[in-house]
C-alpha cells in the first residue's frame, strides 16, 4: 500500500508567527496516526493545513503535503474542494458544529450528498442508512428526522462522524473528536472510529490530547511538544517506550487507574457532615431535581472523591455546600456549626472554614483585577487585616508555597498559564487557612502535566496544612490514584461510595463498571 | 497600532474637538444670533450673512453656531442620564432577581410595547414642548435599553466562576456589583451608549422639528429647520445651514459609534 | 401551533393593560385638569362654575381607578371618546387617519425590503469589494440623515429643480405616496441594507458553514438554503422592532408632505390640545407595535424548531 498523506518538513505559520517546525511524517492507506500533545503544541494547525481551508490562516511556509501522491500545496483551488469534499473528511470537537442548529438531519445529509452527485432521495437515504449501520447508530429513520438539538452531544458527534463519511473519503481528520464528550460517550465515539477503520479502511489522523483514545486507535503516534514532533513512530512503541526526555514526563503525567488502600492515613475524625442533601431547581411543569438526597461524610485530612459525568449533581453538592445556592433539603455540618442553618451574614464563618477551587482556573479571577488584588480581597474581608504589608507579605509567602514567584501575583490572570492560574487560586483559598477545600473540577481544563503538578499541590497541602479536600471530577482513574474515599453519582443519585480502592477493584453497581470500562488505558 | 483604534481616536478627537468648539461656537457668530431685522429678511448667503438670513431677518451662521451647544450637549445629557439610570437598574436587577426584578421586568416591557419615538410625541405634546419636557419624554424608555442589555450580561456573568469566587471570598454584594459585575459589563453598554449619541441627537431634533421641543426663538437645529420650511421655496438656505450641521454632527457621533463598537466589543452586530 | 398562540396571546393581556393605564395616566401630565384643556381646546373663557359642570359632565369627580376601568371598557367596545376640540367620536377621526397611514406604511416596508434583503446579500456575499463599499458608505450616509432631512431634500431636488412631482399633494393617491414613501424606504433600507449584512456575515463564520464547507457542500445551498434560513430569524425580529421606527417616521414625513395620517393627526391634535386624540393614537400604535411583534414570534417560531 502506497502512503496517502506524506508530509515532509513542514513548517506552518499563522501569519508571522511559525507555529510547527519541520514536522514530518507519512500515513498509508487504512492507517491511523494520532497526534497528540498538550494546547498550544502546534497539533491541530498540522489538521488545518492539511485541509487547505481558507479563512483558517495558517499558511505553509515551507516543506511538501502530498496526498495520494499529489501536492496538496500547488494545487488549484477548485481541484482542492473536489477533494476536500470527496476524499477528506473532517470532524471537530464541538459536537455541534458540524450541523446547522435548524434544519432536519436528513436534509443535511442530502445536500451534502446532492453537491458531489446526482442520486435519488431513495438512494440517498439506503446510502446513508448503510454508514449509520455499519456505525452500530441505531433508528437511523429517526435519527434523519431530528433536528441536532433533539440529540444527546455524543449522538451529534456520532451523526456528524457520519455525515463526513457519507462520500466515503479515504482520509478523516478529526480534530479533538471526544474531548468536549463525557467518558462514557467518549468511549462509544471511540469504538466508532474503530468501526470506520475496520469496515472502511478509513485513514485516519486524529488530533487529541488524550493519549488513551491514542493507544486504542492509532497504528502510529506522533508526540508534539512546541511546534515540533518530538517522538514519532508506531503508537505502541511511542506511547510505551519514549524516547524524547518530554514525552517521558508527559506520558508519566497521565493519571493510572490503581488499587491503593488509603485507609490507614486517615484518623476517622469527621470534619463534615452530609446528611440528605438534595437541591430541586425551577417550579412547577419546570421542576427538576438536580441532586436527590445524598449523605457522606468527609474525614479529617483525607480527599474524598465525587466521580460523575455532567449532569450527575455533583458540582451540585459543592454549591450547596458552599452556600452559593440554596440546598431545597438536608443539612451540612462541621464540628462546630451546622452550614445549612447560616443566614447570610454568617457566611464569613463559613467561608473562613471551607473554600473553593473551581475548574476554570483563569475564570475564576475577575480579568480586571491582578491576582494580588483578587487575594488580598479574600484575606481583608475575611480575616479582617486591614494592614497593606502584612496582606502583602502574606500573599507573597502563599504564591511561595504554590509553587509561584511573588512576582507573578502582580500580573493579570490572562498573563499566567492555565497551570499557574489554578495555583493562584489554590493560594488564594489557603490563605483563610480553611479545614476543607472543595475542588470543583479543579485540574480538568489543564494539560496533563499540569493537572499532575496541581494535584501534587493539593495533596501536599491537605498533609502539611492538614486540610481536608472534597475533590470533584469526571476522571476516574485520577480519582483512584489520589482520593481515600469516592462517591460517584450519576443524574442526581449516589450510586455507589465507599473505599476508592473497594469500589475500584470490585464496584457493585452496572454504572460504576461501565465508567470503569471507559477508561482508555494506555 | 490597528486600523481599528486608530479609527476610534481619529473620531474621539473629532467628536472631543466638536464639543469643545459647540461650548465657545457662539462667540464666534458673526451677527446676533436672536436680533430681528425684517427689512434684511431671506438674503440669499453671501456678504455680512455667509450663511443668509431667515425671515426674520436674522444670521443663519449666528444662530447654527448659538444652537451647537443646544442640539449637542441636550443628547449627550440624555444619553449619560438614561446609560447611568438604565444601568444601575439593570446591574441590580440582573444580581438580585426574583421579586424586584420581575416588577421592574414588566415594567419595562409595558414601555417596551410603545414604540419609543411615538410615546415620545405624546409625552411632549401632552407636556407642552420645551426642551426639559422633550428630553424626559426620550428619556422615558430610553434607559429601557441599558436597564435589559446590563440585567442580561449580569445574568449571564454571574454564574460565571469569578463572581463565585468573590462570593465565597467574603465580598458584600454592593461591592461585588460594583467591582466585580460593572466592570464586566460595561463595555457593551458603553458601545450602545456612543451608538445612541447620534440617534438621540435625532430624536431631539425630531422633537424640536415637530414643534415639540426647543420654541422660538431659542436656536436648536432642529427647531430652526421646522420654522424654514415653512419658507423652504423662498430661501432654501434656512433649512441647509442647520441641516449640513446636524447632518454632519450625526455623522461624526456615529463614526464613533461604530468605531467604539469595533474596538470594545468586535463581534457584536449593530443594534437598532 | 395554536397553543403556542393562545400562550402569547394571553401573555399580551397584562402588556396591553399596562399600555392602556399608563396610556390613560398620560392625560394627567397635562397642565391643569382634563376638564380645563377640554374648555380651553374648545376656546372658552374658563370659570369655576363652567370647570365644575364639565369636570361632573366627563365623571372627573370618581375615583382614578373607576375611570380607567371606564375609559378601558369603553376602548374595549371601540368607544375611543369624544375630541375636545369638535366633540367628534375619536374613533371615526382615527379610523379615516389609519387607512392612510396603513397605505404609507405597508408600501415603505414592502419597497424597503425589496431593496434591503438583496442588497444585504450581496453586500456580504461581496464583502469589501467595490460594491459592498459603495453601498456601505450610502447607508452609513443614508443613517445620519434625520428623517425629516431626508424628506426636505427629495422636496428640493424632487419638486424645486427637477419640478418631477407637485410639492403639496393632499388628498392621498398613488402620486401622493412617493415622497413620503420615498423618505421612510431610504430611511429605513439605509438601516437593514447595515443589520442584514452584518447577519449574514455571522452566519457565515459559524461553524457549521465551515463544516458544510470541508464536505463540499455547494456554495449556493450554503448560503441560500442555510444561512439565509439562520439569518432569517434575526432579520424577522428586526423587521418587527423596526415598525416602532416606521410608525413614528410616519408622523415626520405626514406633517411634512400633509398626508392625512395618523401622524399628521396627532401633531395637529397636539396643536388643539386634543387629548383624547392623542391617547387614541398612543393606544392604537402600540397594540399595532404589539401584534406585529407577536406576529414575528411566530415566525420567528416556524423558523427556529427550538423556540418552545
Amino acid at each position: 500500500m502506497g502512503n496517502l498523506i506524506e508530509a515532509k518538513n513542514l513548517c506552518i505559520n499563522y501569519g508571522e508567527n511559525c507555529v510547527v517546525h519541520d514536522a514530518s511524517f507519512t500515513l498509508a492507506e487504512g492507517e491511523v496516526l494520532a497526534i497528540v500533545g498538550e494546547s498550544g503544541s502546534g497539533k491541530s494547525t498540522i489538521l488545518k493545513a492539511i485541509m487547505q481551508m481558507p479563512g483558517f490562516g495558517v499558511r505553509v511556509s515551507n516543506g511538501t503535503i502530498d496526498f495520494d501522491g499529489k501536492s496538496l500545496l500547488d494545487m488549484p483551488k477548485q481541484q482542492m474542494k473536489q477533494i476536500r469534499g470527496k476524499q477528506m473528511g473532517a470532524i471537530f470537537q464541538n459536537p455541534g458544529a458540524a450541523l446547522n442548529p435548524i434544519r432536519k438531519i436528513n436534509i443535511q445529509f442530502l445536500e451534502t450528498l446532492n453537491s458531489h452527485e446526482r442520486i435519488s432521495k431513495k438512494d440517498a437515504y439506503k446510502r446513508i442508512l448503510d454508514v449509520f449501520e455499519s456505525l452500530n447508530l441505531k433508528n437511523g429513520e429517526r435519527i434523519l428526522e431530528s433536528y441536532p438539538y433533539q440529540l444527546s452531544g455524543g449522538m451529534n458527534q456520532r451523526v456528524a462522524i457520519a455525515l463526513s463519511m457519507i462520500m466515503r473519503p479515504k482520509l478523516l481528520l478529526a480534530d479533538e473528536p471526544t474531548s468536549a464528550l463525557d467518558v462514557t460517550t467518549q468511549a462509544q465515539v471511540v469504538d466508532e472510529l474503530l468501526k470506520l477503520k475496520n469496515n472502511f479502511h478509513t485513514s485516519m489522523i486524529i488530533v487529541t490530547h488524550n493519549m488513551g483514545v491514542a493507544a486504542k486507535l492509532a497504528d502510529k503516534t506522533a508526540i508534539m511538544y512546541q511546534g515540533q514532533i518530538v517522538d514519532y513512530g508506531p503508537s505502541q512503541d511511542v506511547l510505551r517506550n519514549p524516547k524524547d526526555e518530554y514525552s517521558k514526563r508527559l506520558l508519566e503525567s497521565i493519571p493510572k487507574l490503581i488499587v491503593q488502600d488509603r485507609e490507614e492515613k486517615t484518623n476517622g475524625k469527621v470534619v463534615l457532615e452530609v446528611e440528605g442533601l438534595s437541591k430541586t431547581y425551577g417550579k412547577g411543569k419546570n421542576e427538576f431535581q438536580a441532586l436527590k438526597p445524598v449523605s457522606f461524610k468527609l474525614q479529617e485530612g483525607e480527599i474524598l472523591g465525587i466521580v460523575g459525568e455532567s449532569g450527575s449533581g455533583k458540582s451540585t453538592i459543592a454549591k450547596q455546600i458552599m452556600r452559593l445556592e440554596n440546598p431545597t433539603s438536608g443539612a451540612v455540618s462541621t464540628k462546630d456549626m451546622v452550614l445549612t442553618q447560616l443566614i447570610p451574614s454568617e457566611f464569613p464563618k463559613l467561608y473562613k472554614q471551607v473554600q473553593m477551587v473551581f475548574q476554570n482556573a483563569i475564570g475564576s479571577f475577575d480579568s480586571h483585577m491582578k491576582i494580588r488584588a483578587s487575594i488580598t480581597e479574600a484575606i481583608r474581608n475575611i480575616t479582617g487585616e486591614k494592614d497593606k504589608n502584612k496582606i502583602n507579605e502574606k500573599i507573597n509567602s502563599l504564591m511561595e508555597k504554590v509553587g509561584l514567584t511573588p512576582e507573578m501575583a502582580d500580573r493579570y490572570p490572562h498573563e499566567l498559564s492555565g497551570g499557574q492560574c489554578q495555583r493562584a487560586a489554590v493560594a488564594r483559598a489557603i490563605s483563610l487557612n480553611p479545614k476543607i477545600l472543595i475542588c470543583d473540577e479543579a485540574t480538568s481544563a489543564l494539560d496533563v502535566s499540569a493537572q499532575a503538578q496541581v494535584v501534587k499541590l493539593l495533596q501536599q497541602l491537605g498533609r502539611e496544612m492538614n486540610i481536608s479536600i472534597i475533590f470533584i471530577c469526571h476522571d476516574l482513574a485520577l480519582v483512584s490514584d489520589m482520593c481515600h474515599h469516592v462517591v460517584v453519582m450519576k443524574n442526581g443519585n449516589c450510586v455507589e461510595a465507599g473505599k476508592t480502592s473497594e469500589v475500584v477493584a470490585n464496584p457493585q453497581e452496572g454504572y460504576t463498571k461501565n465508567l470503569l470500562n471507559s477508561i482508555l488505558t494506555i | 497600532m490597528d486600523k481599528v483604534k486608530k479609527r476610534l481616536i481619529v473620531f474621539g478627537i473629532l467628536a472631543a474637538i466638536l464639543i469643545l468648539f459647540s461650548l465657545v461656537a457662539e462667540n464666534f457668530a458673526p451677527n446676533d444670533p436672536y436680533e430681528t431685522d425684517v427689512t434684511i429678511a431671506r438674503l440669499a448667503p453671501g456678504g455680512d450673512y455667509p450663511l443668509g438670513t431667515d425671515s426674520l431677518g436674522r444670521c443663519v451662521l449666528s444662530r447654527v453656531l448659538a444652537g451647537a451647544r443646544t442640539s449637542i450637549f441636550s443628547a449627550l445629557a440624555l444619553v449619560a442620564i438614561t446609560f447611568v439610570f438604565g444601568t444601575v437598574v439593570g446591574i441590580v436587577c440582573g444580581y438580585f432577581g426574583g421579586i424586584v426584578d420581575s416588577v421592574v421586568m414588566r415594567f419595562v416591557d409595558i414601555l417596551l410595547a410603545f414604540p419609543s419615538m411615538i410615546l415620545a410625541i405624546a409625552v411632549a405634546g401632552i407636556l407642552g414642548g420645551g426642551l426639559f419636557n422633550a428630553m424626559l419624554a426620550l428619556g422615558l424608555t430610553a434607559w429601557t435599553v441599558y436597564a435589559r442589555l446590563a440585567r442580561s450580561h449580569v445574568m449571564a456573568i454571574k454564574e460565571e466562576d469569578f463572581i463565585k469566587a468573590a462570593r465565597i471570598n467574603g465580598n458584600s454584594k454592593v461591592r461585588i456589583m460594583a467591582r466585580h459585575l460593572l466592570p464586566n459589563v460595561i463595555g457593551p453598554l458603553v458601545v450602545n451608549a456612543t451608538v445612541q449619541i447620534g440617534s438621540t441627537m435625532m430624536g431631539i431634533a425630531g422633537l424640536s422639528f415637530l414643534g415639540l421641543g426647543v420654541q422660538v426663538p431659542a436656536a436648536e437645529w432642529g427647531s430652526m429647520i421646522s420654522e424654514a420650511r415653512n419658507y423652504f421655496q423662498l430661501a432654501p438656505w434656512c433649512i441647509w445651514g442647520p441641516g449640513v450641521a446636524i447632518i454632519a454632527t450625526i455623522m461624526i457621533f456615529n463614526c464613533l459609534g461604530d468605531a467604539v463598537r469595533d474596538v470594545l466589543d468586535p463581534k457584536r452586530k449593530t443594534v437598532e | 401551533m395554536g397553543s403556542f398562540i393562545g400562550k402569547r396571546l394571553l401573555q399580551l393581556i397584562p402588556i396591553l393593560l399596562g399600555v392602556t393605564f399608563l396610556t390613560f395616566a398620560l392625560l394627567y401630565l397635562a397642565p391643569g385638569d382634563p376638564a380645563q384643556s377640554k374648555l380651553l381646546s374648545q376656546g372658552a373663557i374658563v370659570t369655576d362654575e363652567m370647570l365644575e359642570n364639565t369636570r361632573e359632565d366627563m365623571g372627573l369627580n370618581r375615583p382614578f381607578l373607576t375611570q380607567y376601568f371606564s375609559w378601558l371598557g369603553d376602548l374595549l367596545t371601540g368607544d375611543l371618546g369624544t375630541s375636545y376640540h369638535d366633540d367628534t367620536p375619536v374613533s371615526d377621526k382615527i379610523g379615516r387617519a389609519a387607512s392612510a397611514t396603513v397605505q404609507l406604511t405597508v408600501w415603505s416596508m414592502i419597497i424597503t425590503l425589496l431593496i434591503s434583503i438583496p442588497l444585504g446579500i450581496l453586500t456580504a456575499v461581496y464583502q469589501n469589494k467595490w460594491f459592498d463599499n459603495v453601498i456601505r458608505m450610502l447607508t452609513f450616509v443614508g443613517t445620519s440623515f434625520p428623517n425629516f432631512m431626508i424628506a426636505l431634500m427629495l422636496i428640493y431636488v424632487l419638486c424645486l429643480k427637477l419640478e418631477l412631482l407637485p410639492i403639496v399633494t393632499s388628498g392621498g393617491g398613488i402620486k401622493g405616496l412617493i415622497m413620503p414613501v420615498t423618505t421612510l424606504v431610504i430611511m429605513q433600507s439605509s438601516k437593514f441594507i447595515r443589520q442584514i449584512r452584518a447577519e449574514i456575515l455571522e452566519q457565515m463564520s459559524a461553524e457549521y458553514v465551515l463544516s458544510a464547507r470541508v464536505r463540499g457542500v455547494k456554495e449556493v445551498v450554503i448560503l441560500m438554503k442555510n444561512v439565509l434560513h439562520n439569518s432569517m430569524i434575526t432579520i424577522i425580529t428586526m423587521i418587527g422592532l423596526s415598525v416602532g421606527t416606521l410608525l413614528a417616521g410616519t408622523a415626520v414625513v405626514e406633517t411634512i408632505f400633509s398626508w392625512p395620517g395618523l401622524g399628521k393627526l396627532v401633531i395637529d391634535s397636539i396643536s388643539y390640545r386634543d387629548y383624547p386624540v392623542i391617547q387614541a393614537f398612543v393606544v392604537v400604535m402600540a397594540t399595532v407595535y404589539v401584534l406585529i411583534n407577536l406576529i414575528t414570534d411566530i415566525c420567528y417560531k416556524v423558523l427556529d424548531p427550538r423556540v418552545g
